[in-house]
């Protein structure tokens, strides 16, 4: 559990209610609740539990502070579980729509063309969107939704002449294809605000909205700069309900089904989470009481949206109040040396973080430390060595964030069996898969690397237990099965235990 | 001078033929010695593995054994005894070409005899005889036969292609002079109980107290194992086990109690490694009997458990509830069924659907007849948790009216009982698979016999046709789309009251090295673990 983060938040909250004078109210009080939730990991029912009530004044600026730090760990988390989808999905795409015969599948290709895109290899995305379109296999609609997708990949390699061209087809009535186009044309940036909400408003008046509406609405709203109502469109559906199922014909027997998710939904979740959270956490900085806490986190949710000059004022602005608790300073300092790096100063983001590490002993500041190293990608030796000695050498209690870090720093080099073992060490055993005592992010990063070691039912494992609160894991967990299915290599024993 | 030097020639030369060849060590740099205790949760009766089906005897028989191929860690085939091999374009035949420097562990006062093609042949005969009790045919069905076309060269000809044939030949070979019995292989056959093979490490000795002792092979053709000695000390307590391992009595535990996981792992000495994954428990019952053949009274007992109130009591909630016949971190495991809610309610309707009313004392009945059955347990799995499970079960039927008496049998005479006498009405076990996800052995009809996996004759026409397709498509989707259905029915029919998949890991000592442990077979790469020499005993 992150109980030293925890409870060091609480004594910030306690600080933003002590400078402001006001006190925290009963037990049934909805912001209290959702903390509790909060600190189990239990973001979705956190979330729903604040959104749904009405708060005014202080406690009005309290509630979207926490809103703010759930929905940003809710971002992380979604980020996370598109690493490892993307690493599953794409692996048992590609092994599907190189499965040829009579029970090849018609729509493998364009999922992987799609899943292709979301991860950035639009070029490889544009290869199989023209198979697709070219496979009169591919009933005519989903030839369409191929066409708008090539649009999409051929803007992302900059030939806007030949996006437009395909975007301006001839436009169809059916309302997946529609909104395909809005949702590419708003990513793209060439729709209006006002054009993309009346798109979208138009379409949630249908009786029903398929998974894959669901998901364009979503990415509309977003384009729009509306990302509540994109987050009620998302809350309104079953995330873990595929997008498309294909069923085949048999002679005799058994038909089978293959079921096919978007793994973009899993991007649009995280940009939309860490959208909300900017700004909840604005609102809360508006207000003197919670502003001290809200710009700290406001820091790392315009980091995540890119928005580094903003992220880095937010950052300076914390560290310039006198009251900022220690272990949240050397946090502080962390993410801007990220920043730093980010504007091309690596030697002094570098030299920053080897001296915040030099200074601390706190797991938590080297946690954040190593995490800012990770996302850099940078070498950041001394750091790693220092760390590394702190996670050996400390309580596993204590040292399950920076396991964490270690974790997902050895998982970008690809470096697995590292990456396994230092996550591994910090995982709370004895509540193997459970959320309350591992963090999800944590759990999500392990996954990945046991499907990449192809230790599957590890991974199968783990998101079976987290399916029970984000059911958008389910995308995850039938790509992992199968990717399994097709790569065990088991005689067929079974013994009495 | 030069007589000297040819003296010396001649003696060296004489030398090197008089040794017996051996193979060569493994040149890794690291250290030979040292012995390694490890903790079995019970005792095994046969250490062959034709007629063992528990997991104790597999992990045995992973370390004195080789089979024609085996799996790595990467899920890749690897040669073993044989050393390349080709597969024809129609799938249908498999040519495998056999190491030449391998020998069998020898007996006492015997030379070690090579390994040869004639093995391989007895081995697959011996398996398929009618008369050999073994969980493997249903397995090998698919050959049509095997030929032996040279002293190290063998045929394998198979009745149609299947998925992932290359894998089925990891089977272990026997020795032709092993058995007594050259046609058909027993338990009772010593040779089940004192096997050779030609794996890194022999069997020296199995004690009194049930010890098995192993000793390294130095002939093994990858290279002699680094550690010398292997014991393997039963345990009819996990608690026991656990201590054993904080003592220092043991170096390693192959399943840790899931209630000392928290002590295991606050200790910095030992390392932690998942283990067994895909095993579920449950109570399994005998169709034979027939208030248990009816539908309704097994869903009946289903729905009278409180599966995770008794997962969350007697596990401290380490494991998850499952909802049929595949573990949550299987590729088979149907995601949209799930578990059946704890409902007495429903079960006593249901009961009384099925024509029970409660009888003077409480306990259903019909036409007469107590609704009263029997539970047999092994008693060498009579961990306290397991106990508790079962007087909650007691209770837990006898809430809905169905009359429980409990039975604690010493493991061997219990496993008589479910496998072989069929003399049960309900038992208490634990499955464990590797990860090809074939239920077949525990649910086909064809299964049902002596010493076979389908104890509680289970007869189901459309499982036993979704099975068989399963078998024979090559499609691994639809394989998937089969056994999908597959949980649905099984779940649905309640042959077994499903329950749960524990956490489960294994422990050892830092000391132990370069340890990689095989999900379902345990010892796979154990012949690359060391012991540093400072720390050897």
């Amino acid at each position: 559990m992150r109980a030293p983060f925890s409870s060091l938040f609480l004594i910030s909250l306690a600080s933003s209610f002590a400078f402001c004078g006001g006190t925290a109210s009963g037990a049934d009080d909805p912001v209290t609740a959702a903390m509790k939730l909060y600190e189990k990991r239990r973001y979705e029912q956190a979330g729903r539990l604040l959104e749904d009530a009405r708060f005014d004044g202080e406690r009005g600026a309290q509630a979207q502070l926490v809103l703010g730090m759930i929905y940003l760990r809710s971002a992380d988390l979604h980020e996370a579980f598109a690493r490892t989808a993307a690493a599953a999905q794409l692996d048992y795409l590609d092994k599907l729509s190189k499965t040829g015969g009579e029970g090849r599948s018609r729509y493998a290709r364009l999922y992987l063309a799609e899943a292709l895109l979301a991860r950035g290899n639009a070029r490889e995305a544009a290869r199989h969107f023209e198979r697709v379109r070219a496979d009169p296999g591919v009933d005519g609609h989903y030839r369409s939704i191929a066409g708008i997708g090539l649009g999409a990949a051929f803007w992302a390699q900059g030939e806007s002449a030949r996006a437009r061209k395909l975007w301006s087809e001839p436009p169809q009535d059916a309302i997946e294809i529609r909104l395909a186009r809005a949702a590419a044309q708003g990513r793209a940036g060439v729709l209006d605000a006002k054009t993309l909400q009346r798109v979208a408003d138009d379409a949630r008046g249908e009786k029903y909205l398929s998974p894959r509406t669901r998901r364009y609405l979503v990415e509309i709203y977003l384009a729009a700069a509306a990302p509540d109502q994109a987050l009620a469109v998302a809350r309104a559906a079953d995330l873990g309900t595929a997008s498309y199922v294909e069923r085949f014909k048999a002679a005799e027997g058994t038909a089978k089904t293959l079921a096919f998710y978007d793994l973009a939904l899993l991007n649009d979740l995280a940009q939309l989470y860490r959208e909300l959270a900017r700004r909840r956490l604005e609102q809360a900085a508006a207000d003197p009481r919670t502003k001290p806490t809200a710009e700290y986190y406001l820091a790392e949710a315009l980091s995540g949206l890119g928005e580094n000059d903003k992220a880095a004022e937010s950052a300076q602005a914390f560290l310039a109040r006198p009251q900022a608790p220690a272990q949240y300073r050397e946090r502080s300092r962390a993410r801007l040396a990220l920043l730093t790096y980010r504007q091309g100063k690596r030697e002094d983001a570098e030299r920053i973080w080897t001296n915040i590490a030099d200074q601390s002993s706190d797991p938590e500041v080297l946690a954040a430390v190593v995490l800012g190293c990770a996302e850099a990608q940078a070498q950041c030796t001394k750091v790693l060595a220092r760390a590394g000695q702190a996670a050996e050498a400390g309580d596993v209690r204590r040292t399950q964030r920076l396991g964490y870090a270690l974790g997902v720093y050895y998982l970008r080099k690809q470096d697995f069996a590292r990456a396994i073992a230092y996550m591994e060490g910090g995982r709370d055993k004895s509540n193997k898969n459970k959320i309350e005592a591992n963090d999800p992010e944590m759990l999500a990063a392990l996954a990945e690397a046991y499907y990449r070691t192809k230790k599957f039912s590890e991974g199968l494992e783990i998101f079976f237990e987290m399916s029970q609160e984000f059911a958008v894991v389910r995308q995850i967990q039938e790509a992992v099965q199968g990717v399994y299915s097709m790569e065990q290599r088991s005689a067929g024993d079974v013994r009495i235990l | 001078m030069k007589t000297r030097t040819m003296l010396k020639l001649v003696f060296l030369i004489g030398t090197a033929f008089a040794l017996p060849l051996q193979a060569a060590p493994k040149n890794d740099g690291r250290p030979d010695g040292g012995l390694l205790n490890y903790s079995e949760y019970g005792r095994t009766s046969t250490l062959d593995p034709v007629t063992s089906n528990e997991t104790i005897a597999l992990r045995i028989t992973e370390l004195v054994f080789n089979g024609l191929v085996g799996i790595d860690e990467k899920q890749e085939i690897v040669p073993e005894l044989a050393e390349r091999w080709e597969a024809s374009k129609d799938g249908r035949v498999y040519t495998f070409f056999l190491r030449k420097d391998v020998k069998w562990h020898p007996r006492e006062g015997e030379e070690a005899r090579p390994f040869s093609a004639d093995d391989v042949v007895f081995t697959y005969n011996i398996m398929m005889h009618p008369k050999t009790i073994t969980p493997l045919k249903v397995r090998y069905e698919f050959i049509e036969k095997v030929e032996k076309t040279g002293d190290y060269s063998v045929v394998f000809t198979l009745k149609r292609p299947i998925l992932n044939a290359l894998a089925k030949f990891s089977f272990k070979i026997l020795p032709k002079h092993g058995p007594r019995n050259p046609q058909f292989l027993t338990r009772e056959d010593p040779f089940a109980r004192a096997p050779i093979g030609t794996g890194p490490y022999m069997l020296k000795t199995v004690t009194g107290d049930g010890e098995v002792v192993l000793v390294a092979n130095p002939d093994y053709f990858k290279g002699r194992a680094h550690i010398d000695k292997f014991i393997a000390k039963p345990f009819a307590d996990q608690n026991i086990m656990t201590q054993a391992l904080m003592f220092n009595a043991v170096d390693m535990i192959v399943l840790v109690n899931p209630r000392n996981l928290p002590e295991v792992q606050g200790d910095k000495r030992f390392v932690m490694q998942p283990y067994n994954a895909l095993s579920y428990s449950f109570f399994g019952y005998n169709m034979r009997n027939p208030l248990l053949a009816d539908k309704k009274v097994r869903e009946a007992i289903a729905l009278a458990l409180n599966r995770q109130e008794m997962l969350s009591s007697f596990f401290n909630s380490q494991g998850t509830v499952i909802s049929g016949p595949f573990a949550p971190g299987s590729w088979a495991y149907n995601l949209d069924v799930k578990p059946l809610a704890f409902d007495p309610e429903k079960a006593r309707a249901l009961l009384a659907e099925a024509g029970f009313k409660p009888g003077a004392d409480g306990t259903m009945e019909k036409g007469g007849k107590k609704l009263a059955l029997s539970l047999k347990v092994p008693i060498e799995k009579e961990s306290e948790a397991v106990k508790r499970v079962v007087l909650a079960f007691q209770n837990y039927l006898k809430a809905v009216g169905i009359a429980v008496n409990v039975e604690f049998k010493e493991w061997q005479a219990w496993k008589e009982d479910v496998f072989l006498e069929h003399n049960f009405d309900i038992m208490f076990a634990s499955w464990v698979f590797d990860d090809s996800a074939d239920i077949s052995s525990l649910f086909h009809s064809a299964e049902i016999g002596a010493w076979k996996n389908n104890f509680g004759g289970y007869s189901n026409p459309e499982v036993d046709g979704l099975i068989v397709e399963a078998k024979l498509t090559l499609d691994h989707e639809k394989r998937r789309t089969i056994n999908r259905k597959l949980h649905a029915i099984l779940a649905e029919e309640q042959p077994y009251a499903f329950l749960w998949t524990l956490t489960n890991y294994s422990a050892f000592h830092r000391k132990v090295r370069r340890v990689q442990i095989h999900p379902y077979k345990f010892f796979s790469f154990a012949d690359e673990w060391f012991i540093p020499a400072s720390e050897q005993k």
